[in-house]
């Protein structure tokens, strides 16, 4: 016992220092996680308040409704315990530094272990349960229940995590005995990031917003389409109907079923214990097998490709076998979707606006776009890791290198913006003139913003980076979103003024509406876009040429 | 010829390289020996464009490193201390986009792979990712690959670390080929050893400054003692007092 309390207080002070020596990085990432947390906890409370209050308003089905919902939710909470544990294990168990120390200390493997399951469990278990929180506090305000069921049901999410994190572990040992560590946690990431996605697309396309109380024919539609496995044995079954039997029974008779649940959470736990014991070492020594080539011939063939081809050549492979960037692009083809379902749900009402809501639509698209360039372009440097002194003692310019990127991503980015245009017109139907003002304009911005990107990407530079979340999160990030927002607003302040002028024409036939006269505003659009383009890019060059590898 | 003209490297206001001169001819292999932290990777990060010269000069058969960074790049391979290489590349391709980034033609690309990819017994892992690469693994790719381009320089910082003894014999042996062929070699190392066996002049740098400079021999010669190891010794530990 005094080992495992050693352990605990060793990773404390881990901790403690951590805390202690935090950088301005490290600050301003935590105050925007925490902006982030003040607009996300509050908005996901109040979208349950909303909805479990108008289920209980059905009469008879509507706690049925209520129980498939909460079915729907823990199944995916479930899930993604489970693959974050995975992730998680991954690091703990075969990655941690401390692994020499500690196996080879005289501590019991027992103890390492269970130390070791607690790490992944915190590791895995909070982000779930910070967003499953709020959705309860909704639940328990709509129930109206006493403190004592309330700190039960909080409780019973203790076992949950034990059981989904036990089951991550064991299905962790068991993947790496055939496949090497890396690959299991690349591919876990990614596949987290997919259904994470997937998620929030799927919610969207359900249509929460005609969840009224007059809309009962939806609300139902709605909740057959969250249908869930029912298996009794299937962990999150059993934790909703224990969270049913302590809301409708009390806690006397509800806490049967929560000290049988928390007995199987702690036996499915040892057994966790046992199998490591058993298993762990034999996949630790194949944690970094890859399977060797059958090809014994070697593929000589090469032809001379200029930089750009090669580079080209070399980043689409890369970025095919690095599976934690195709989360990139899911999110990417998810925002667009969202963007696009909302634009074609949009009130009919507002159609008579919608040459208006179109113009509306370059904004938006451009900080979609933006969106992307944060995501793609602003870690692509950062991405070429410590491998980048390649290309500084190689006789290729930084200029050329970031004309690379310049090219590609402005390239890809503006394919995305044009996708977008195209299909909002075939939804919106604008004239001919607002449609290639769109088309213009979302070749500036995306022009402009690869610039930014870019030039930002080179500025910021980190090559010890290894989750690209932490330069999205921090200065980098801010300051990428901050310039090419303000950008984005100057063209949109300055072509407004074009576009009002458009509208009063096609409504008061006697005003005409000439393009020449406009020639100062286009003038500006150039300029501040030579201005955004040039100066973080020229920042970028410069750091790149002075940074130590 | 690599000449290093009064280089001064400066981190704030540390001083990692102070003055340093040097002048290493054609087809010598010139051994930088020193203790940790006394500036021999500050310098080899200067002559290959991976850290900026605070003050002085490095030219490479007369290019400057300042003034044409691309021509004078042309000239030089790097092997850098810590092999790090794009780990999801395999092996061959590393070899091809290298050779890619030196403009290295078709045909001598057929020749030269092949025939250092076998000198190197590299042929078992080359269509292997770079990311199951042991160490060593990993240095001979970085040597292939340095090789296939043919520069007039070489630059390796600890270039045995983590070699089998086959290889490094190898290397040695293509170290002492090139040098004839007129190619300079400039090695910092920790191995006394290996500076006694291949090099033909050496240096020692400590806390930035050059305590020595001169052909192995001339120095043996001048410091009465037929030991690198006895030479470096006192010239590291006079220097502390």
């Amino acid at each position: 016992m005094k080992d495992f309390f050693d352990l605990f207080y060793f990773n404390f002070l881990i901790f403690k220092n951590k805390i202690t020596s935090v950088d301005k990085n490290s600050i301003i990432k935590f105050l925007v996680v925490l902006l982030f947390s003040f607009l996300f906890f509050p908005s996901i409370y109040y979208l349950f308040y909303f909805i479990f209050k108008h289920f209980y308003s059905v009469i008879i089905i509507g706690p049925l409704l209520v129980n498939k919902l909460l079915n729907g939710f823990y199944m995916t909470f479930s899930f993604m315990i489970i693959l974050s544990s995975i992730a998680a294990s991954i690091s703990v168990l075969y990655f941690s530094r401390e692994n020499e120390f500690l196996f080879s200390s005289p501590i019991k493997l027992e103890t390492i272990f269970i130390f070791k399951i607690f790490k992944i469990l915190a590791a895995s278990g909070w982000m779930i349960i910070a967003i499953a929180l709020p959705v309860f506090f909704a639940y328990m305000r709509v129930l109206k229940i006493d403190f004592l069921q309330y700190l039960f049901i909080i409780l019973t999410h203790l076992p949950f995590c034990i059981i989904n994190s036990s089951i991550g572990v064991v299905i962790t040992i068991i993947l790496v005995n055939f496949f090497p560590a890396e690959k299991v946690r690349n591919f876990t990431i990614g596949i987290l990031g997919i259904f994470a996605a997937f998620v929030i697309i799927y919610f969207r396309m359900l249509q929460p917003e005609k969840l009224t109380a007059s809309g009962f024919d939806e609300m139902g539609q709605f909740i057959k389409a969250l249908n869930a496995p029912e298996f009794i044995l299937l962990p999150y079954v059993q934790f909703v109907n224990i969270i049913k039997e302590i809301t409708t029974k009390g806690v006397v008779l509800g806490s049967v079923p929560f000290f049988i649940y928390f007995s199987i959470a702690i036996v499915i736990f040892l057994l966790t214990v046992v199998f490591l014991k058993n298993i762990y070492f034999i996949s630790y020594g194949k944690k970094n097998y890859y399977k060797k080539s059958e090809k014994f011939i070697i593929d000589f063939s090469y032809n001379k490709q200029y930089f750009f081809v090669a580079q080209l050549i070399k980043d689409l492979k890369y970025s095919f076998r690095d599976t934690t960037q195709w989360i990139q692009i899911v999110f990417l083809l998810g925002l667009i979707a969202i963007y696009l379902f909302n634009l074609y749900k949009l009130p009919k009402e507002l159609y008579n606006l919608k040459q208006l809501i179109y113009f509306l639509n370059i904004f938006f698209v451009g900080l979609i776009l933006s969106a992307v360039g944060a995501r793609l372009i602003l870690p692509s440097v950062s991405a070429e890791g410590r491998s980048f002194w390649l290309y500084k003692s190689a006789p290729v310019s930084l200029k050329k290198y970031l004309f690379y990127k310049l090219i590609i991503y402005g390239f890809f980015i503006f394919l995305v913006g044009l996708l977008i245009a195209v299909i909002s017109t075939k939804i919106l139907k604008p004239g001919n003139f607002v449609f290639l003002l769109t088309l213009f304009t979302i070749l500036i911005i995306t022009i402009v913003l690869s610039f930014i990107g870019v030039g930002l990407s080179g500025y910021f530079v980190d090559f010890n980076i290894k989750n690209y979340e932490d330069l999205l999160t921090g200065v980098p990030g801010i300051v990428y979103m901050f310039v090419s927002m303000f950008f984005i607003l100057l063209i949109f302040l300055l072509e407004s003024d074009i576009i009002k002028m458009y509208y009063i024409s096609q409504i008061v036939k006697t005003k005409v509406f000439e393009i020449k006269n406009y020639v100062i505003n286009f003038i500006f659009i150039f300029l501040f876009s030579i201005l955004f383009s040039i100066l973080p890019l020229l920042a970028g060059i410069k750091r790149l040429e002075k940074i130590e590898v | 010829m690599i000449k290093i003209i009064n280089v001064t490297k400066k981190y704030g206001n540390f001083t990692a390289v102070n003055n340093l001169n040097l002048t290493i001819k054609k087809g010598e292999i010139f051994g930088f020996l020193g203790p940790n932290g006394a500036g021999k990777t500050t310098t080899i990060k200067m002559m290959t464009g991976l850290t900026t010269i605070t003050s002085g000069d490095i030219i490479i058969n007369g290019i400057n490193i300042k003034k044409e960074p691309i021509l004078y790049k042309k000239q030089i391979a790097l092997i850098p201390d810590k092999p790090y290489i794009f780990e999801k590349l395999k092996g061959i391709e590393y070899l091809k986009f290298v050779s890619n980034i030196y403009n290295v033609p078709r045909e001598k690309f057929i020749q030269l792979s092949e025939k250092y990819i076998n000198l190197f017994d590299a042929a078992g892992f080359v269509n292997d990712f770079v990311e199951s690469y042991s160490h060593g693994m990993s240095q001979k790719l970085l040597i292939i690959s340095s090789l296939i381009h043919e520069p007039e320089v070489f630059i390796l910082d600890e270039p045995m670390v983590g070699l089998d003894p086959k290889s490094m014999k190898t290397l040695k042996d293509e170290f002492r080929r090139l040098s004839k062929k007129g190619v300079t070699i400039f090695m910092s190392t920790h191995s006394l050893e290996l500076v006694d066996d291949v090099c033909t002049s050496m240096g020692i740098i400590d806390k930035g400054s050059l305590l020595i400079k001169g052909t192995v021999n001339t120095i043996k010669k001048r410091s009465k003692s037929k030991k690198i190891e006895e030479i470096f010794f006192k010239l590291t530990e006079e220097k502390k007092q």
